[in-house]
Formats: C-alpha cells, sequence, structure tokens
C-alpha cells in the first residue's frame, strides 16, 4: 500500500519527470519546476526507533512532493480551458547553493515557474538570489515570518501558513474557550525561539496570559531534570494550557496527559494548527482525500496541500488571467484577483503587500479537525481571513 | 464490498426492467398525491410531507446516502439517487413503495432525465464521469469518462440536444451531446460550479458558483459567458454566500437561488437580472422546488435538518418542518 520512503542515502541530483505534457501538441507548455532538498531535517525518521512514530500509520514519504503529483495530474485535465498544457520537473538537491544553481539552470531551459519544499533558510536564500531574474516561485512549506516580512521578495509566494497565522488561530481558539493563562514550553532550535515569538505576539493580540517561558531539553539528565522533566516544567504556576514549541516534536509527544495542573496541551502535540488534515470532512475535502489516497495510499498531508494548491493556483490563475506567461500570472496574482478553492472553506486569494496566500487554519487533534479558524466572532474589516497572520499595517515587508 | 453490492443491483435492475419499463407505458395520472418528498442524505430516507398541512405523513427507508431526485414525466414516479449504494432508486409517490432500481454508474450525485423521457443522465464524483441510462431497460448506454474533477450538476437543455455538467474542481462546464457521448465544449465558469437551469425559452443557462457568491450566466446555445449576477446580502461577508440550487417559475420570468451558509433565498428577475429580494431561509440552504401553484417555495436547510416553507407572494418563510438529518433534496407532487 504505502510507497517506499524518500531514499535519503542518494547524494546526486535526483531528476524526477511527473507528468510530460499531454493533449493537444498545437498548445503551448508551461513548465514547472519543483524544487526540495535530499536530506531536509524536516522528514528525517528520528532513528531511535524501530518505526517511525511520528507518522500514525507506517513509516511513509511525507514530502510534498506527492501533493505536487496530484495537482499535475489535475492540471492535465485542464488543458483545455487552460489553453496549455502543463509539465512538471522534480530536482532535489543538496542546499541553499545548489537550488538557486537549478532555478537558473531551469530559467535558461524555458521554466519560470517553480515549486519549492524546503527549510525557511533555503527559501530565503534562494528567493534573494533569484530576484529580477524572472522566476516565479511557491513555496509550499516553509513557515517562517520572515519570509513574510523582511525577506520577502515579489516573484516569492507563499501556499505554506506563517508562523504567525497558525500562533494566531491557536490563541483565538483559546481566547474563545476562555482558556487565558498559557504556560509556555520552549524546544533549543531556532525555529522553535520563532515559534514562541509568534506565540507570544499572538497572545498580545488576542489576550491571552503568557504564565511563563520554559525552556526544555530532550534527554533524562538527573541533574537537569527542570529543563528535561514535565514535573517540573509545569509545575509551581497556575495555567489553562501548556503551549509547545517543538519543531523536532518528539518532546512534544509526551506532554499531553502529562502537566501537573489538568490543562490542555496545545501547540506542536495536543491540539495542533495544521493547514490541512484527512479528517476534515466538509467543502469538498473528502473528495480531495480520496483523489490523493487512491494515488499515494497515504494520507494527505500539510506539505501535500501545500504544493497541491500551489499547482491549482498555477493553473487556475493562467486561466483566468487568460494568459501563459509566468510573469503576467504573478501580476495577476499580486493584484488579488484570483480566488483558489482549496477545499477548506472560502475562496482563497493572496495578500498584495506580502504575498501570502490568506487561509483558514484547522486546529487539529491526531484525528481529528476540532475547530477552524478564524474562529467565528474574530471579525476583520474586509475578509476575516485577515485575523490570522500579519496585516498590511503591520507587515516589515516591502516589495 | 461495494462489488457485490453492485453484483447484487445489478440483478435486481434486471429483474424490475420490466416494471420500470411499464412505468412509462402509464397513462398520465389525472392528479398528483399532493405530497413533499424530501432526501435524507445522512439517514438514507426520504420524508413524504403533506402538501397542505406541511406536516411529516411517513417515512420512506432507502439506500443508501439518498440526494438528488427527479420525476419523470407525468409524476407518476420518483427516481432517487443512492449515492452509497451506486444506484437509482425508484418511489411510487402514491404507494411509497420503491418499485425499481436502475444502475448510473458508481456514486450517482446529481442526475436529470432528458425531456423525452428517454434517458437518465448521472453525475459520477469520484470517477470523473457521465453515465447515461436507457430509461427503457434501466442499463446504462454509455459513459462519458475525463469530465473534469468532481462533476455535479447536470442539466439538460428543453430541447434535449444538449447536457450542461459542472465540474467542481476544474471551475468548468461541460457541454455534452448525450446522444452520441461527445463532450462539445467547456467553458470556465466561477469558483466551484455546482447546479444549474435553463430558462424555458432556452436561451440561457444559469450556474451557480459555490465558491464565488455568484451565478454564471451562459447562452445556453452558443455556451458564452454573457453576465454573472454577484449575491451580497446585507451583513454577510463573500465567504458565507454559496450559491448552490434553483428554482424557477414556468414562465421564465422568476429564479430563486440558495444561498448556502447565507442561510437566504435570492430571488432575481430573470429578464433584467436584478436581485429583488433575500428571504431569510434556515443553515446551509441549497436544495428547492415549487409547489405547481408556484405559491409556495420549498427549501432544504442542509446544516438545520429542515425543510423551509417560503410564501412566494409575501417573500417569507412561513413554516419550518424538521425532517431527517441532512435533508439534500426537495421534490413535490401536487
Amino acid at each position: 500500500m504505502s510507497r517506499p520512503a524518500f531514499p535519503a542515502a542518494v547524494a546526486a541530483a535526483v531528476l524526477a519527470l511527473a507528468g510530460a505534457a499531454a493533449g493537444d501538441e498545437s498548445l503551448p507548455t508551461v513548465s514547472i519546476g519543483y524544487l526540495d532538498l535530499v536530506e531536509d531535517a524536516r522528514y528525517d525518521d528520528w532513528g531511535l526507533h524501530p518505526v517511525d512514530i511520528r507518522s500514525a500509520t507506517a513509516i511513509v514519504d511525507r514530502r510534498a512532493w506527492a501533493g505536487a503529483e496530484l495537482g499535475i495530474d489535475e492540471l492535465q485535465r485542464f488543458t483545455r480551458v487552460a489553453g496549455a498544457r502543463f509539465a512538471l520537473e522534480r530536482r532535489s538537491v543538496a542546499g541553499s547553493a545548489e537550488t538557486v544553481a537549478a532555478i537558473r539552470e531551469m530559467l535558461d531551459g524555458g521554466t519560470a515557474l517553480f515549486v519549492l519544499d524546503a527549510p525557511d533558510a533555503v527559501v530565503a536564500e534562494a528567493a534573494a538570489r533569484t530576484a529580477g531574474l524572472g522566476a516565479v516561485l511557491f513555496n509550499a512549506t516553509a513557515t517562517a515570518d520572515s519570509l513574510r516580512n523582511e525577506f520577502c521578495q515579489p516573484h516569492l509566494f507563499h501556499t505554506a501558513a506563517s508562523r504567525a497565522m497558525l500562533a494566531d488561530a491557536l490563541a483565538q481558539y483559546l481566547k474563545a474557550r476562555k482558556w487565558d493563562e498559557v504556560l509556555v514550553l520552549r524546544g533549543p532550535l531556532p525555529a522553535d525561539i520563532e515559534t514562541v515569538r509568534a506565540f507570544e505576539r499572538a497572545a498580545e493580540l488576542f489576550g491571552l496570559d503568557i504564565v511563563g517561558v520554559r525552556d526544555f531539553v530532550l534527554g533524562n539528565d538527573p541533574t537537569a531534570r527542570e529543563r528535561n522533566d514535565l514535573d517540573f516544567l509545569t509545575g509551581s504556576a497556575g495555567y489553562d494550557a501548556v503551549f509547545v514549541a517543538d519543531i523536532d516534536g518528539e518532546f512534544a509527544l509526551g506532554v499531553p496527559y502529562a502537566t501537573r495542573r489538568p490543562a490542555a496541551a496545545v501547540g506542536a502535540a495536543g491540539l495542533v494548527p495544521r493547514v490541512w488534515h484527512w479528517s476534515y470532512l466538509r467543502h469538498g475535502a473528502p473528495q480531495v482525500h480520496g483523489r490523493f489516497e487512491r494515488m499515494h495510499g497515504r494520507r494527505m498531508g500539510e506539505a501535500d496541500w501545500g504544493a497541491w494548491v500551489a499547482m491549482r493556483i498555477i493553473g487556475l490563475g493562467l486561466a483566468r488571467a487568460k494568459t501563459t506567461d509566468p510573469a503576467a500570472l504573478a501580476d495577476y496574482l499580486r493584484s488579488g484577483g484570483l480566488r483558489v478553492d482549496g477545499s477548506k472553506g472560502p475562496g482563497m486569494g493572496f495578500r498584495p503587500w506580502n504575498n501570502q496566500l490568506r487561509q483558514p487554519i484547522m486546529l487539529t487533534t491526531p484525528d481529528w479537525v476540532v475547530a477552524r479558524a478564524p474562529i467565528p466572532g474574530f471579525r476583520h474589516r474586509v475578509t476575516d481571513l485577515d485575523t490570522l497572520g500579519y496585516e498590511e499595517r503591520d507587515t516589515a515587508c516591502e516589495f | 464490498m461495494r462489488m457485490s453490492e453492485g453484483a447484487a443491483a445489478l440483478a435486481v435492475a434486471a429483474a424490475l426492467a420490466g416494471a420500470v419499463a411499464a412505468a412509462w407505458d402509464r397513462p398520465a395520472a389525472a392528479a398528483g398525491t399532493d405530497r413533499i418528498f424530501v432526501s435524507n442524505e445522512t439517514d438514507n430516507t426520504v420524508s413524504v410531507l403533506d402538501g397542505e398541512s406541511f406536516e411529516v405523513v411517513a417515512t420512506v427507508p432507502t439506500g443508501e446516502r439518498p440526494r438528488d431526485m427527479r420525476w419523470n414525466a407525468d409524476k407518476t414516479r420518483l427516481f432517487i439517487a443512492a449515492s452509497g449504494s451506486d444506484r437509482i432508486e425508484i418511489l411510487d409517490p402514491a404507494t411509497l413503495e420503491i418499485v425499481g432500481r436502475i444502475k448510473a454508474g458508481e456514486d450517482p450525485e446529481i442526475f436529470n432525465i432528458d425531456p423525452s423521457g428517454r434517458i437518465l443522465v448521472a453525475a459520477n464524483e469520484d470517477d470523473n464521469e457521465v453515465t447515461v441510462t436507457d430509461l427503457a431497460t434501466g442499463e446504462p448506454l454509455r459513459t462519458i469518462e475525463e469530465v473534469g474533477i468532481e462533476p455535479e450538476g447536470v442539466t439538460f437543455r428543453h430541447d434535449g440536444k444538449v447536457v450542461f455538467v459542472t465540474s467542481e474542481v476544474t471551475n468548468t462546464v461541460f457541454v455534452i451531446d448525450p446522444w452520441s457521448g461527445e463532450i462539445l465544449d467547456e467553458v470556465l465558469v466561477g469558483n466551484r460550479p455546482r447546479r444549474g437551469v435553463v430558462t424555458p425559452d432556452d436561451r440561457e443557462y444559469w450556474v451557480t458558483n459555490e465558491l464565488g457568491g455568484s451565478i454564471s450566466i451562459l447562452d445556453a446555445q452558443s455556451w458564452e459567458v454573457i453576465d454573472e449576477i454577484w449575491f451580497e446580502p446585507r451583513g454577510m461577508r463573500v465567504e458565507d454566500v454559496n450559491p448552490v440550487d434553483f428554482a424557477i417559475s414556468r414562465d421564465g420570468a422568476t429564479a430563486y437561488i440558495t444561498l448556502g451558509r447565507a442561510r437566504h433565498v435570492a430571488v432575481v428577475d430573470v429578464a433584467s437580472r436584478e436581485i429583488e429580494e433575500y428571504i431569510l431561509a434556515g443553515d446551509r440552504v441549497w436544495g428547492a422546488a415549487l409547489t405547481s401553484d408556484e405559491k409556495f417555495l420549498v427549501v432544504t436547510n442542509g446544516a438545520s435538518d429542515d425543510v423551509s416553507i417560503i410564501d412566494t407572494e409575501r417573500r417569507v418563510a412561513v413554516k419550518a418542518v424538521s425532517v431527517g438529518r441532512t435533508p439534500h433534496t426537495v421534490r413535490i407532487d401536487d
């Protein structure tokens, strides 16, 4: 049933052609490049375990490529209306420099649209070093707020939600439940520190009270119990919820039901904000899950959704703007005219001030979507989706 | 599981093919049963309401996930898509017995019967197909493949020559000749097109864009997009306005469009395309049908498990009637 995991041992660039352009040969071909890393820590197995316990079912390849494959399959049925054929080429490379080199090389070959499944720093560098070359990049999985602020680029569009959007969604839910007092447990990685920063911003915005920020480490050192033992980490404080910032995720697994006080675990465990979850049953989502599972034999995850919706945006954007020109597509996306259906409710378009896709956020347990943010009652003067993430008035992005 | 059920349905359909054919030979009934039929998608039942009192008088068990329903020409048979059971069931509205079953591909959702009553065309959402079934035999005539992604609405032009099928995911309408199975064209409309209606003069095809908060209007002969109407009930955000289904008066003057989460039904003057009114209904209002005297519009409220009875003269809901869970489609015989 499940596909083999991505062969991490492969060191050289991997090249895969998912969709050779099909259909009427008189139509122009729109080529889409897909870039990811051979070694990406976000997709690592933990190694200590005989099974990868981060997956609910089995060891599976969680990479966004599966979503792109569903996307190109759907685009092949969009040829007649888009007036174009579509081709998708994947390259898996070693790091930032190789990502930039691959983009430049593919640009020379006539490919100008790229979907990136890469960590924050790689996306930032790739975008900075390809500015003005005519490439249009879609960031499918990197969540750093800096990519939507000081490191933003006019040719970089984000289908992944930002950390701020994820934190705002959670804060709205906690506020709606009146779980106002929150203890924060912070991991050691830079992404954990940034996640806590996003949550602190959200707490300030929505009126939560952070009763403390405590740093944890993963381990059993008896002399460091105040940092590795949940009895100590969650003791001597009053709180309604415990927010865990743990990009690695292994420590977070142990937090629910293990706090000193009866409190909800949220963030990296317990109630987790995500852009997509396989248990969502409204707005046509079951049909998307069905198509994905029939193709890949596994559940559709967040990364898959980010790549799939990027492919949808490329196809629908070209058809709506009546063009096959990538630059004209980018102009159209920035104009705010696009409304794409990502099967999670409202039609979604890009924020013109930072190229972030507006979107609802799912608040999930391992097997259920508990709520969908924006939470009813949190209103915005234009669209309630703008209660999530950086608004025009507080963005640090300057195109 | 599906295969064996399908095989069973096949056998039953074969056995009942004679009964189906017989239904078509019957003369038109003199008077209707004065009943309102509502399919309850999650309960696997059809609620039967009295046409005068609007009270529920019976609940008929059906196959799994009953959704769209359509009448034969003289309203002596009600066809019910039992999507989860991969078949269409045939109800006698007088005896309330299921008297036949026919095949219409896997997971038939929305379907329609051609004006001459010879074929039934159903959208098969998961297979991206449309199945054309011969009503004389109850057997599929042909399957039309590659009809976008998640085909849904099926609407005949009144001359019966073409059928319009919406594809929710590709945001397009397929124009299909059901007699040859040829796809004549594909037209980009608004986001997530759902259901359609053709004006009685066969000049315009209207289609709801569920995510766009609008309807697209196409020339029914050339299938060019000629207009779009946006719905903005006061106090509603565009993301809450989800147009789904239509009812249109016999003279083609007035169209009623259900607006989903916006809990309202829009009343549109067809000739001027002006929105005359928004009528308050229930949560996720979607299915709609008019009584034959057109004094009442009955709409299903998918998220509040009831139907609203709307007085079309006063343009206000006068009654809400609880039915089963997730009421989908309403059809009236009076």
